[in-house]
């Protein structure tokens, strides 16, 4: 059993509620919002996800954590990003954009946390000592999937993977998500096998 | 390959010897065969008893037989099929399928060759296997007979003497003409749902005997444009994108089985709201509303089932058959039916199942060793009978994604074993703390608590035997791991 502390993104707490409850099967869970407080010991798996991915590699790089996944995070606040976000509280701009071509799903998006993305301290990636997983998306139009791969480069002990989804990779493919973070708790220094 | 047996019995023509012999030439059979010629092992040899190859696909043959999981998803990931023409195939669509693929294979099936007992020879280290065809011995056994292969009809009384026509729906007569005929469709499963509406459109009249209700979801189908069957042709990468996307998506079922109190209810919603919009009587929906947990039994997907009822007026007989007299069909509640013909749809010999009583091990048969309820390490491997191999056994069925998935995790794990290095023997310690481990996950599940009778639980004792409690990922991951502890050099893991 693990301890996992997840940190949502732009849906909240919405983002989490397949992993967190089947995560919960077999570990020790808690869900973080990404304006709340956040602590972590040398035990915790520290998960995050979209802006909480941004947040996660911040706290890890400064914090304790035994592990670190990043999903569909981002190395730098490109303009291109913050464009999205200010557009992005268009409901339907916010859902198209959000999704790959496989998906007909609806991601939530609460717009007080669109405006965090502006915010968030710039993770220092060098001072990141724990083994990471990096995923990125394949189709993510928000953060790219190119930022993923400079996380991934810029964390000394990293894997990275893609996904086959768009940003909202949590709401569009929760079971391989959880498949990636289940074998991950497991096996820390192999890297899990995408399935597609 | 052949070779003698010992002196005593040296005046005997030679006995053919295979290094694997598969019985069974259903998809476990037929897939085990293709990965085994396409990785360079030719020495096997499968033994099916039935005129052609194709399993339970061969044998179903009832009206509207299809299958419930999308065909890309429901086929072999090394074996993909551009051409299904719609997202759920039809059943015969699923045998030409296997047909094809069992091409490769062909000069190493040997059909009508039942095998009738299965005999473990300590001094030789080896399996003897009589068949109708005759003696043959292997140094490896793999049983790959189904898990729904053997069509159980309940008892009932005075059955014998039923002037009309009987047959299961796995036994189905082509020769029965339905039309103007009184017919008792008996069970409300997977089979009944599919076969019902089919005969009710052309019967004067059908009953439906029902045990318990089902939980029946939409049938989401549709035909594959020429564009996207063209591109499957094209670019196998298009299949194998659709297949990771079917099957991830289907993932997401399990949650509703186990653990997850809302998506439960979202799912019990939805199959009642389908209910609701197929039948407009109260009273009937009443009477075909489930009074368990849904995902206890297997969640049916139809669109015709319940609007076939007001449809077409089928009778709704909410308790089993108990007796025949004559023509008359009598339920367990006295009602009684006047009927030309009855099918049972009642299912298959699933917890117990029939093969077992004629492998014989070191010291027991499969059936004694089972007797209280199918287990195997990594579902697969059986204390006691070495350099034997289950496949779709104990615990390895589903009830929420492709049983296709599963039987290549178990192919997998077996490859794994017959590779040099692998073991061939599992300790009864290992089989035992697997079991255990098992039976503590199955405990509180819908499967076990969920308030229903199903052919997923072993009735002699209510352990859940016949389905794998989790992803179908995680099958994967269990058996994975498996393999590699029982590759250390201890071997034999604990």
């Amino acid at each position: 059993m693990s301890r996992f502390v997840l940190i949502p993104g732009f849906g909240g707490a919405a983002d989490v509620d397949f992993v967190a409850p089947m995560l919960a099967r077999e570990h020790e869970v808690s869900v973080v919002e990404a304006t709340d407080p956040l602590v972590t010991d040398a035990d915790t798996i520290l998960v995050g996800y979209s802006l909480g991915a941004v947040r996660a590699a911040a706290h890890a790089a400064t914090h304790p954590v035994s592990a670190l996944v990043l999903l569909c995070g981002w190395a730098q606040l490109t303009p291109r990003l913050l464009d999205w976000t200010r557009h992005a509280h268009d409901e339907a701009f916010a859902r198209h954009t959000m999704v790959g071509p496989d998906s007909d799903r609806a991601p939530l998006v609460r717009p007080e946390l669109l405006d965090l993305v502006e915010t968030l301290p710039v993770p220092r990636l060098g001072d990141i000592r724990c083994p990471t997983l990096v995923i990125g998306a394949r189709y993510d139009l928000v953060a790219m999937a190119h930022q993923s791969r400079l996380l991934h480069g810029g964390i000394a002990n990293s894997h990275h993977l893609e996904l086959p989804t768009g940003h909202a990779a949590l709401v569009e493919r929760p079971a391989e998500v959880l498949s990636l973070l289940s074998a991950f708790a497991t096996h820390p220094s192999v890297v899990p096998v995408v399935a597609g | 390959m052949t070779e003698s047996l010992p002196e005593s019995r040296s005046h005997v023509t030679p006995v053919p010897h295979t290094d694997v012999a598969i019985v069974g030439a259903g998809f476990a059979g037929i897939g085990l065969a293709l990965r085994l010629q396409r990785s360079g092992q030719t020495d096997f040899t499968v033994f099916e008893r039935a005129v052609a190859v194709g399993g339970t696909w061969r044998d179903n043959t009832y009206p509207g037989v299809a299958c419930d999981i999308p065909a890309h998803l429901y086929s072999l990931s090394f074996e993909t099929n551009p051409d299904w023409t719609h997202v759920f195939a039809q059943g015969h669509q699923i045998r030409d399928y296997l047909e094809r693929a069992a091409d490769e294979v062909r000069p190493r099936i040997r059909l009508k060759s039942p095998v009738l007992d299965m005999q473990w020879d300590e001094d030789r280290e080896r399996w003897i296997l009589d068949t109708l065809a005759g003696r043959h011995t292997a140094r490896v056994l793999v049983l790959a007979c189904g898990r729904l292969a053997d069509p159980y009809i309940p008892n009932i009384e005075a059955l014998e003497g039923f002037t009309g026509e009987l047959f299961h729906s796995a036994r189905w007569d082509h020769d029965v003409d339905f039309a103007g005929k009184r017919v008792a469709v008996v069970g409300s499963g997977a089979s009944a749902v599919q076969l019902m509406p089919r005969i009710a459109e052309v019967a004067e009249h059908v009953t439906v005997f029902q045990r318990s209700a089902p939980y029946v979801v939409p049938r989401a189908d549709r035909a594959y444009t020429d564009a996207e069957r063209g591109l499957f042709a094209k670019d196998p990468s298009e299949i194998t994108r659709l297949r990771s996307q079917l099957f991830w998506a289907a993932e997401e079922g399990f949650a509703e089985r186990a653990g997850d109190p809302s998506r439960t209810e979202a799912a019990r919603d939805r199959a009642l709201t389908h209910l609701a919009a197929g039948v407009a009587d109260p009273r009937m929906r009443e009477r075909l509303t489930p009074n368990y947990e849904i995902g206890c039994k297997r969640v049916l997907i139809s669109n015709d089932y319940f609007p076939a009822f007001e449809r077409y007026g089928v009778t709704l007989v909410t308790s089993p058959i108990a007796a025949v007299d004559g023509g008359t069909a009598i339920g367990a509640d006295g009602s009684a039916h006047d009927v030309d013909v009855i099918v049972f749809a009642t299912g298959f010999l699933a917890a117990e199942q029939p093969y077992a009583a004629h492998v014989r091990g070191r010291d027991e048969t499969l059936a004694e060793h089972w007797a209280g309820g199918m287990r195997a390490y990594a579902s697969t491997m059986v204390a006691g009978f070495p350099q034997l191999f289950v496949l779709d056994g104990p615990n390895a069925g589903l009830g929420h994604n492709s049983a296709i998935h599963m039987i290549e995790s178990q192919i997998e794990f077996v490859l794994n074993a017959l590779a040099p290095g692998g073991a061939l023997e599992v300790s009864p310690a290992a089989e035992d703390a697997w079991t255990r481990q098992l039976d503590a996950r199955a405990e509180g599940t819908v499967w076990t608590a969920g308030g229903c009778e199903s052919w997923y639980v072993d009735p002699r004792n209510g352990r859940l035997t016949l389905l794998w409690p989790g992803f179908a990922h995680g099958f994967r991951g269990a058996l994975a791991e498996a393999a590699a502890l029982l590759a250390l050099p201890e071997g034999n893991p604990v």
